[in-house]
């Protein structure tokens, strides 16, 4: 909320914003004049609309408008009631959650516990949804009463809640998924919009839930997700006025936004950020001297100038949006652009003529794309030659899950705690799935204790070392984080950003 | 990027009847010629020409407008554009002309084959036609999705896309040339069917396909650009036309030179290689001549 | 024709198939990292466990039955989908054809009466110059001069001719015009060619020997014989438009069957790609027939033979 430095809102209108969002009390008592048919642009859709399987972006954005869960995390990322009205920890392992009444699903339906227990047990079946790695410390799932859920753990998880209210989650009435293909394309949720009509090469059509159980109901009539295949036509319609609203992915067509003075522009931080991801295993990167030399050879304020278009962060480890716990990048060693000593590195690892090494791209991240060129030549300057492989997403799938990727620009995102960014990524098997190949046992030590620590001092001051650690020795190089880029007319009012990029505050916008 | 015409109907220009040939022999061929032997030349030596490396970063000096300095202006990267587009000739020219080069021996090398042989032409026939039902950018850029982005996919695709046209063109010439008097009167002498093929056919084979070679290395530039703009062709920081034109779409408001050039660029070579394809089809085949 | 619609079914089906990755990550995203047992249980889901060429027996099966297949994402008929979008598809071909034969007759037949003129050497040389324009680029540009530097914009949601007959030509003037340029050019060089020929031709001569007037010569004998392999030309070119369309719609982001095609390669659905391009190539194949079909109507030489 305090970030948002470049946003052209003035303080009233953030006020108001704030207000209709409701900090405090998510549900504000503002009454908002309704109506109105809000146009977002973007160059893609998301392929199918069902809740608990799809990780892409571009759907987890769209989701809030029409799952709700349990909990909710807030801008600051911490956990917030949503459809539980209040909850509480009976023990280290035991939590209970009292649901709202009166909920309404789009289908008319009243929400009741045997609903939330049939979403949270389809979420935790590994072979339903990828969001079961995030509920396996779940144990069982109970229903005391029609408007109460028990839910036993196996251990203390300092991120259960948090988890609850996890990308893959969004409460469904029970049964509703059938044989597994029915929430594909036909979408029953609680949230204030419900679909209305849904194309994945054209548009997703949102109409206003006219049940919604909240004090405030959304003042839009419809959303209308709208597919512009590119962003310079994205400018345009938002120049005629045809778009309403849109977020950017390159920072060259937002500051062209920037300059129609029928637009205001929004720019805050947000949780993704861009990496190059080493090979632990392969020559060259699995030498620790080649790594850190890697690290020191890329210019990373040329990559966030270039590449960003300076419309985002420099970062260390962790992204800026995660601020609560993320160290700055000033305090983390290896920073620095550094040519000679990267090359004097080289020669400790042994290697004398020029290195040779091979970075995999993925196809269809513009900014991976416009990252690598810059690291080519910075890392030719130090006598790193890189021969460039571009795959498809599935060969990246492929390979990363064995795991058995060469060094690969990825760009990551979406954690909202130190948890689900790191364990997985790098912990070793089979607590985590360690992609990079890492196998540091120090790390694992300190992912656990962060892991089973319920305190936030404590966990903060684990995931410092962490931090600290993935720094000096590098298995990931983080190289920016774009900032979160919303353009959008004049009228809209109200509009917050949430640093996943999911898009909560679309919910009770008005125009 | 152009859907390819098919070598009958393409049988145009000048005729018999036209006693004008002065243009496509004239100033404008002769003009397309020395276009590209320059931009060869240019290709060849690239790095003696080009002012900066073609992949050299500049983050200080990013998307300046044509200069003294930067003729052609500066891309995203600070990257010389002048030296990218000059770079960018061997890579879109070397593609083009290595996959029709491969199109040529393989398509009129089945051609010969199915023009002689009864049997063979049957099975090739149909497994052309197959080809040739694809409209053919989609069929390359089928192919350069099955095997993975690459400037070698880029040949292999092109070369698939134009290798059916190379066969039509041999077969049915080798197929006309065989009905001709002169071939049945070798046959009847007892000449083997080496022989004909060598002495006879092939002397009268060869001007149809340099003038298929000239109007398919023109596709071959276009299709090759095409795949590149889709990401598909060479990977950065190599230049290609068409990667740089692919750099350059984003940037189309702010920095129209990005795009402009290496569009120009791509243009001028197509179009010297149809004006050079239609000056030797006037000169070189004579069934043109004939309607 | 039914031999080459097998072969072109087996190719796509094959080549498809070929392209790395499936659905199942196209849905999954990154989360297809999280657990290799969802992986598996989604190709279970879309049938991409079973043999393939148990999958490719049951879709020609199904073809052959009429029926086409749902979308895996849509779960819409594939059949519908394509005739949803044909309309946009055929009448951006239509237009292009049409805007390319009147621009290519009457250019390619004064470039043959002015032959060797300055006119006649400045209208092949722009007509040379049309068929090297790279489609993508020439989109581009248009969109970037009229867009951007003269703020206009067509509407975002196609609307039918026969809605909003204005709002429909605006929204295809630049993508007819960027489709047509190279057949228009192509016809140009026809149209002049077959006028020279024909004009050389004995009852021509004869026509102009009897003394009838230059322009009664040139228009009523010359002109209506040159037309015929004009029109075969046009129609030929109907069908390679095809992949010109794809692009065009891509660069225009008009709700065709081209981008119904892209969008379904780049999300591996497969009923929807093996449907399309299918119906594409019979359609392709139906045209060409059509066309071979009047070309012996034009001409009664052909129709002996």
């Amino acid at each position: 909320m305090n970030d948002l430095r470049d946003g052209r809102l003035n303080r009233r209108e953030f006020l108001e914003g704030a207000a209709a969002l409701g900090l405090a009390c998510p549900r504000g008592a503002a009454a908002q004049p309704a109506g109105g048919t809000l146009t977002y642009a973007s160059t893609a859709l998301p392929p199918s609309i069902e809740p608990h399987m799809q990780g892409l972006d571009i759907w987890q954005q769209r989701k809030p408008l029409i799952y709700e869960n349990l909990i909710w995390v807030d801008e600051a990322l911490d956990a917030k009631p949503e459809l539980a009205e209040t909850w509480e920890q009976r023990s280290p392992t035991e939590y209970v959650f009292h649901l709202r009444r009166g909920v309404r699903f789009h289908d008319g339906k009243e929400l009741d516990a045997e609903d939330v227990k049939y979403t949270y047990d389809r979420v935790r079946d590994p072979k339903v949804s990828p969001g079961a790695n995030d509920l396996l410390v779940i144990k069982s799932i109970d229903v005391p009463d029609a408007h109460t859920v028990r839910v036993v753990l196996h251990a203390p998880a300092a991120t259960f809640l948090i988890n609850l209210g996890g990308k893959y989650n969004g409460v469904v009435p029970a049964g509703s998924a059938g044989d597994g293909r029915a929430l594909l394309t036909r979408a029953i949720g609680t949230g204030p919009f419900s679909v209305e009509e849904f194309d994945p090469s054209r548009r997703l059509v949102l109409k206003r839930h006219a049940a919604y159980w909240g004090r405030t109901k959304p003042a839009l009539e419809r959303v209308v997700f709208q597919a512009i295949p590119d962003e310079s036509s994205i400018v345009a319609g938002l120049r005629t006025g045809q778009v309403t609203m849109a977020q950017f992915g390159s920072a060259p067509s937002f500051r062209v936004a920037k300059s129609v003075a029928t637009l205001q522009t929004i720019q805050a931080p947000s949780t993704r950020w861009v990496v190059l991801d080493l090979a632990g295993d392969m020559e060259p990167t699995s030498k620790i001297e080649v790594r850190q030399a890697i690290t020191l050879a890329i210019d990373r304020a040329a990559i966030l100038q270039i590449a960003g278009a300076g419309l985002g962060q420099r970062l260390g480890v962790l992204p800026p949006g995660m601020k609560s716990w993320a160290l700055p990048w000033q305090e983390l060693p290896n920073a620095q652009r550094d040519v000679a000593r990267a090359r004097a590195l080289l020669q400790k690892a042994g290697y004398t003529g020029r290195v040779s090494m091979k970075i995999r791209n993925i196809v269809g991240f513009p900014a991976l794309a416009a990252t690598l060129p810059v690291i080519v030549d910075n890392l030719r300057e130090a006598g790193i030659d890189v021969q460039v492989e571009t795959v498809d997403g599935g060969v990246w799938i492929k390979d990363w899950i064995v795991p058995q990727s060469p060094p690969t620009m990825n760009e990551w995102g979406g954690f909202v705690d130190p948890d689900q960014a790191f364990h997985r990524h790098f912990h070793s098997a089979p607590g985590g799935k360690d992609f990079r190949r890492w196998n540091n046992k120090k790390a694992d030590e300190l992912l656990d204790a962060g892991r089973a620590t319920l305190e936030r001092a404590r966990r903060k001051q684990i995931y410092d070392q962490v931090q600290r650690l993935m720094a000096e020795d590098p298995i990931t190089i983080p190289l920016y984080s774009p900032d979160l880029l919303y353009a959008m007319q004049k009228s809209v009012k109200g509009f917050t950003p949430h640093p996943t990029g999911f898009l909560y505050g679309l919910r009770w916008v008005s125009l | 990027m152009r859907s390819s015409i098919p070598v009958s109907a393409v049988a145009d220009s000048g005729t018999a009847a036209a006693p004008n040939r002065s243009l496509a022999r004239g100033p404008l061929f002769a003009g397309a010629c020395v276009a590209l032997l320059v931009v060869v030349a240019v290709g060849l030596f690239a790095g003696l020409l080009a002012p900066f490396s073609p992949t050299a970063i500049d983050a200080a000096h990013v998307f300046q407008g044509p200069s003294p300095r930067h003729p052609f202006g500066t891309d995203r990267f600070g990257r010389d554009l002048l030296s990218r587009v000059v770079f960018g000739v061997r890579v879109s020219l070397g593609i083009a002309s290595a996959s029709i080069a491969v199109a040529l021996v393989v398509g009129g090398g089945l051609g010969l084959l199915a023009g002689l042989g009864r049997g063979a032409d049957q099975v090739l026939g149909r497994v052309m036609d197959v080809f040739l039902a694809f409209p053919p950018v989609l069929l390359a850029i089928g192919i350069a999705a099955v095997l993975g982005a690459g400037g070698g996919t880029a040949v292999v695709a092109i070369a698939v896309v134009y290798a059916p046209l190379f066969f039509r063109v041999v077969r049915a010439s080798v197929l006309a040339e065989s009905a001709q008097a002169y071939v049945e009167a070798a046959r009847a002498l007892g000449l083997g069917r080496l022989a004909i093929l060598v002495s006879h056919i092939l002397p009268n084979v060869v001007s149809p396909i340099v003038v298929q070679t000239a109007v398919c290395l023109s596709y071959g530039i276009l299709i090759e650009s095409a795949l590149s703009y889709l990401g598909l062709g060479v990977q950065p920081p190599t230049p290609s036309w068409g990667t740089i034109l692919n750099e350059g779409k984003e940037f189309l408001a702010q920095a129209p030179w990005v795009s402009l050039f290496p569009g120009a660029a791509i243009m001028l070579a197509v179009l010297a290689f149809n004006v050079i394809g239609d000056g030797l089809r006037d000169a070189l085949d004579p069934r043109s001549a004939v309607g | 024709m039914a031999l080459t619609l097998l072969g072109v079914s087996l190719l796509i089906f094959a080549m498809i198939r070929s392209v790395p990755g499936t659905v199942v990550e196209q849905l999954l995203g990154q989360a297809a990292i999280a657990s290799p047992e969802v992986l598996a249980a989604f190709r279970r889901f879309f049938g991409l466990d079973r043999p393939a060429h148990v999958q490719y027996l049951e879709w020609v099966a199904s073809v052959l039955r009429g029926d086409f297949g749902v979308s895996w994402l849509s779960g819409r008929p594939v059949l519908a989908l394509f005739l949803e979008r044909v309309p946009v598809s055929a009448e951006l071909a239509v237009l292009a054809v049409a805007w390319s034969l009147l621009i290519g007759i009457p250019l390619g037949t004064a470039s043959a009466v002015w032959r060797g003129g300055v006119r006649d050497g400045a209208i092949r040389v722009v007509a040379t110059l049309g068929l090297s324009l790279p489609a993508f680029w020439q989109g581009t540009v248009l969109i970037l001069l009229f867009s951007i530097y003269l703020g206009w914009m067509p509407s975002l949601e196609w609307v039918p001719f026969t809605r909003h007959p204005a709002a429909n030509l605006l929204t295809m003037a630049l993508p007819t015009l960027t489709l047509g340029t190279a057949t228009a050019a192509t016809i140009t060089r026809m149209a002049r060619s077959t006028m020279l020929d024909t004009l050389g031709r004995e009852y021509v001569r004869t026509a102009r020997a009897k003394g009838l007037p230059e322009r009664r010569v040139t228009f009523h004998h010359a002109l209506r014989n040159a037309l015929i392999p004009v029109v075969t030309v046009a129609g030929v070119q109907l069908g390679y438009i095809v992949g010109g369309i794809v692009v065009v719609e891509d660069v225009f982001t008009l709700p065709g069957v081209g981008r119904l095609l892209l969008d379904a390669i780049f999300q591996r659905d497969y009923p929807v790609v093996q449907g399309v391009i299918l119906l594409l190539a019979a359609a392709f194949m139906v045209l060409n027939l059509v066309v071979d079909l009047f070309y012996a109507v034009l001409d009664p030489r052909l129709r002996r033979g």
